[in-house]
This record gives structure tokens, sequence and C-alpha cells, in this order.
């Protein structure tokens, strides 16, 4: 019977606490797919709870006892303390019976992270020092004062990294010893306080955040999370600029270009990611229920307003989709205008279809009504995604084949 | 031990400041962009990081 394998967080290749790196070897997958299902958690808040939470009951590698035992015990106890009020806080963020902080805890969670992060930042340029101090100096071969060549001429890059650990700096007036490499090159000395440095970094990035977004919850400002995104990233770029003096901070550069790119998209699109996620049915029935804009971040969105009175001189309705469908029902016998557009996707709009990137149309059409002023005028947007408007109870799926094959009839 | 300058910390930093700017003023209605404008600017980010830490891990070696 084999021994069953204990569950670590080892120290090698490891980020932050080493939880993912852990979890991947016990569970026989891919590193990368671990993080990235802790990095889409995160996103909901429950990731950090989990991860804060892993990193004190599952031993680090070597240890015999976990990080909460230890504590007990009278040892890191300022690291335990912070995960604590990182489990805490998360939980009082979500909604339930716990949830007195009404998901205005994020900064007080992201400060405790970033002193985390500097903890294991000082912790780890500790421990790369220690290491430093530990390898002992080479000896120069017995017999061959002073020189000594055997084996091949090594990379002069490693000699130098040689001398940065062992300080083979030669003393004023003192013949430089050789030291011998007997068919075998050094090793090449992992590179000294970038981890520290880069763990460093990031508590000092996640801190500027949480004072941000303190004051942003404090003063009750609404900047938008695109404004907050866009400062980000030119705050990742601000601190990879200052660090680049001091040895760079090289993980902060995933960081920015993925910041980035969702900053940039979303820019694009002008991506309003407001009202949650999920399917979600609308029918309006008053003019007061429409004042408001219609959000979904991301999922199926259908609003029917075949039931809403319209005023004289138009009545505008927006709704806005970040990724996903949207069905809007019109009424059979009114004059509509709709104004729809999608940073990609496809607009099927009462029979007109366009598709690609960067679309819009503009669609006004009469009711088979008597002629009347009110006259309803749909603004729709969606990201990436796909829009349709239909007349009254039409079929959606009949919308779209008749509207696909008047594209097909355009081209030929 | 002396710290020394890391060129691919500096490219990529003000790479990102540029980009993060150019967002900025969108957000503020200064510039209007879209999809088809903003990729080769997230491609020139992207590909200027790359670029600065591939030849400085060439160098190293």
């Amino acid at each position: 019977m084999s021994t069953p394998v204990r569950f670590t967080r080892p120290r090698e290749d490891r980020i932050a606490g080493g939880v993912c790196t852990g979890l991947a070897r016990e569970l026989r997958v891919d590193v990368t797919v671990v993080r990235a299902a802790a990095v889409v958690l995160a996103i909901f808040g429950i990731g950090l709870v989990l991860y804060a939470a892993l990193m004190l009951v599952v031993p680090e590698e070597g240890q015999a006892d976990p990080l909460a035992k230890r504590a007990l015990d009278g040892q890191d106890r300022p690291l335990v303390a912070v995960l604590l009020l990182v489990c805490i806080v998360g939980v009082a963020s979500f909604d339930g019976p716990f949830g007195w902080l009404d998901g205005d805890g994020w900064p007080i969670a992201l400060v405790a992270i970033a002193t985390a992060a500097v903890a294991v930042g000082y912790r780890r340029r500790d421990a790369d020092e220690a290491a430093a101090a530990a390898v002992p100096p080479a000896a120069p071969l017995a017999g061959a004062p002073n020189v000594a060549e055997v084996g091949p001429e090594p990379d002069t890059s490693d000699v130098r990294i040689a001398e940065e650990i062992v300080g083979a700096e030669p003393a004023a007036g003192e013949e430089p010893t050789l030291v011998a490499h007997a068919g075998a090159v050094p090793p090449r000395a992992p590179r000294q306080h970038a981890g520290a440095a880069a763990a460093l970094t990031l508590g000092i990035a996640l801190l500027t955040f949480a004072i941000a977004g303190g004051v942003i919850v404090l003063f009750g400002l609404e900047p938008g999370w695109d404004v907050v995104l866009a400062c980000g990233v030119v705050l990742v770029g601000v601190l990879l600029l200052l660090a680049a003096p001091f040895g760079g901070a090289r993980a902060l550069v995933p960081l920015g270009l993925a910041l980035a790119a969702v900053a940039g998209v979303a820019a694009a699109a002008d991506l309003e990611l407001e009202g949650g996620v999920g399917e979600r049915t609308y029918r309006p029935t008053t003019l007061a229920q429409v004042d408001e804009p219609f959000e979904l971040s991301a999922g199926r969105l259908e609003l029917d307003l075949r039931d809403l009175p319209l005023a004289p001189g138009g009545t505008p309705v927006e709704v806005q989709l970040g990724f996903g469908e949207l069905v809007v029902r019109v009424p059979d016998d009114a004059p509509v205008r709709v104004q729809a557009r999608a940073a990609g996707g496809d607009l099927n709009v009462l029979g007109r279809d366009q598709n690609g990137l960067d679309v819009e149309t503009d669609v006004e059409e009469r009711g088979r009504g008597a002629a009347t002023s009110a006259r309803l005028d749909l603004d729709a947007q969606v990201g990436f995604g796909e829009i349709t408007v239909v007349r009254g109870d039409q079929s959606v799926d009949d919308a779209r084949r008749s509207a696909g094959l008047a594209h097909v009839g355009a081209w030929r | 031990m002396k710290a020394r300058l890391d060129v691919p910390s500096l490219v990529s930093g003000l790479a990102l400041v540029l980009v993060g700017t150019v967002l900025l003023l969108d957000r503020l209605d200064v510039l209007d962009l879209d999809l088809g404008g903003l990729w080769p600017l997230l491609a020139f980010a992207a590909g200027a990081s790359l670029l600065a830490l591939g030849i400085d891990d060439r160098r190293r070696s």
C-alpha cells in the first residue's frame, strides 16, 4: 500500500503562499490551471478568503505544523493575524448573516493582503540573505598556490556571479585567487531578492489601490470601474518605472499588461459592467420603470416593451449588456427608432442583420397602427455578443433566420 | 550588492503609463477610441515589454 502524499505548500515554484502549487501537485494538474481558477475566484472575493484559509491550515513544505498551529506556539503571529483579518473581512463583505460590511470591506481586505505581501517580501529577503551567507567559500586547489587551471574555461558571467556570492574580491596588493573548475561550472546563483522585490512592490501597489478605494468608499465617490482600471494601468507603470533603478519588479509586468488588456477592451467597447451576471427578463408597464437604463454585465437580457405605454414625442429606453445575448421586443403597432451598437458581435434589428467588429445600426420604422407621435426610441448596446430586436411576439429564431436570408440575398 | 537598472521594467513601465494615459483620456472624452484604434496600442505595449525581457534575458545568458 502506497503512503498518501501529504498536502503541503511547496517552497519552490510559488508566487505567493504556495497554495496553488500545492493544490496542483495534489490534483496532478498544471499549476497554471489552478492559478487561473484562483484568479477567477478572487474576482468574486471568495478566492481570497479560501487562499488565506488554506495558507492557515496547510503546512509549508518541510514544516510539521500549519501556520495556525505555529501561531498558537508563538511563531509567525503577525502573518497569521493578517490572514485571519483577510478571512474575517472577506466573509463580512459577502451577502448573508455576517455581511455587516455590505460590500464596502474590500479596501480593508486589500490593506491586509498588501501587508501580507510586504511581510512575505521581507521574509524572502531574509531567506535570500541567509542562503547567500550559507554558501561556503570555494577553496583553491592544494599545491597550486593562487593559480589552478583544471577543466574548461568557465563562463565569465558565472565567475562574476560566483564572486558575488563568495565575496572573492582580492585585497589590495594580493594576487587574485582563481577558483578551480574541475570540469564543473559553479551553479548559477538565483536572482537575488527578485522575489522579495516583487512581493514588496506588489504590496505597495495594493496599498495604493486600498487607499484610493478607501477614499472612494468613505466619500461616496463613483469614479466608475473603467476609470479605476485605467488609473490602475498608470499606477502599475509608475511603480515599474520607480522600481527599475533598484533591480526592477518584473512580476508586475504581466499584471500591468492584463489590466491594460481588460481596460482597453472595456474602453473600446464602451462597456458598462453593471447589473450583475445571469439571465434577466424585464417587462415594464409604466414610464417610470424605464427612467433608468436596463443593465447586465454578462448573460442573457430580455426586455419586453409590448406593454409599455408610449408618451407623445418619444419614449427613450436604454439597455446595456457587457457580454452575451440581448433580446428586445417592441410593440407591434407603434413607430420605433432603434440605435444599436456592439464592439463585436451580431446585430439583428427588425430584420436587418450586421455583424463584425465595431458594428452599429440606426433603424426607424413606422408601426402598423394609426399614425401617432408616440414613438419608442430604443438605445441598445452590447460589448461583445448579440442584439436581436423583434416586433410583437415574433419568434427570435425566425427573426434571425429571415435576417440571415436577407443578408445572403443582399450579397447575391 | 549594487542594484542595476532593470531595462525591461523601465520599458514596460513607460509602455503602461502611455497606455493608461490614453485610456484615461478616452474615459474623459478627450479621445474616442474604438477596438480598431486600440489594438495597435495594446500590441505595442505587450510587444515592447516582451522584446525588452527577451533581449535582457539573452544578454544575461
